[in-house]
């Protein structure tokens, strides 16, 4: 069994910028909407899936230093470029048990570079969702 | 089937011939997602202070970049272009008459 236990060691890469060690929740979220097709005469709501959502938030501790979190990010906000964003639950080569989570096709759409008040730790997410040429979230073993 | 020949305002270029040119992030984009175009590889030295590509810095890699993402990482100051070096230049041979003077 290769059960994901404690989060400690996860690897995270922004347009294949290593920015882990700033890097503080990541979630992942790879839906799908309901579309109720419920027709007269049903007994029960009929649901079938509609059009998919695949976003990564991360949230990092802010890093305003050359190379760093808020070099990294910043030139996203402001491009329509998509960039790669992969999430592995451990620092390590990806496999059947440490698989890469993907968005290959993923565009910044939010970036809050402060977010905090007095003796706050100075942290923020950034999401990532899927650009008009992406195939959502993938999961890759190699 | 790919045509056999490419036009381009700079010249004309055959199956697996290299070239270089100027696209915008969109002609690149349409030429690479139409099969007929394929970036040929670039070496790059990442600068900054992270790891890029798997690349420790000050170490080089070599990847098939888009202009697009190739520009946002110069623009984080992560990487920059290794530029080929030119190959050493061959002594000249000199013919006789030269060695004569």
């Amino acid at each position: 069994m290769a059960i994901v236990g404690v989060f400690t060691n996860a690897l995270v890469l922004v347009n294949s910028v290593d920015l882990s060690y700033a890097c503080t929740k990541v979630t992942i979220n790879d839906g799908r909407d309901e579309v109720d097709v419920t027709a007269m005469g049903a007994g029960y709501h009929a649901v079938t899936k509609g059009l998919g959502t695949a976003e990564i938030d991360l949230d990092f501790l802010q890093d305003l230093s050359a190379g760093k979190v808020h070099p990294t990010l910043q030139p996203l906000i402001g491009s329509t470029t998509p960039v790669p964003v992969e999430v592995r639950t451990v620092n390590a080569a990806r496999s059947t048990t440490n698989p890469a989570f993907m968005l290959a096709s993923a565009l910044l759409f939010t970036y809050v570079p402060l977010d905090g008040s007095v003796g706050d730790a100075a942290k923020f997410t950034a999401t990532f969702k899927n650009a008009p040429s992406g195939t959502g979230i993938t999961y890759l073993t190699a | 089937m790919l045509p056999l020949t490419v036009h381009t305002g700079d010249g004309s270029y055959t199956q697996g011939e290299e070239f270089e040119k100027d696209f915008t992030e969109d002609e690149e984009a349409e030429n690479v997602a139409s099969g007929l175009l394929e970036i040929v590889p670039q070496t790059y030295e990442v600068i900054g202070t992270s790891r890029v590509f798997d690349t420790e810095p000050g170490e080089t890699f070599t990847e098939s970049l888009p202009l697009g993402r190739e520009a946002l990482l110069v623009a984080g100051g992560h990487i920059k272009r290794v530029e080929a070096k030119p190959p050493p230049a061959t002594p000249r041979k000199r013919t006789k008459k030269e060695v004569s003077k």
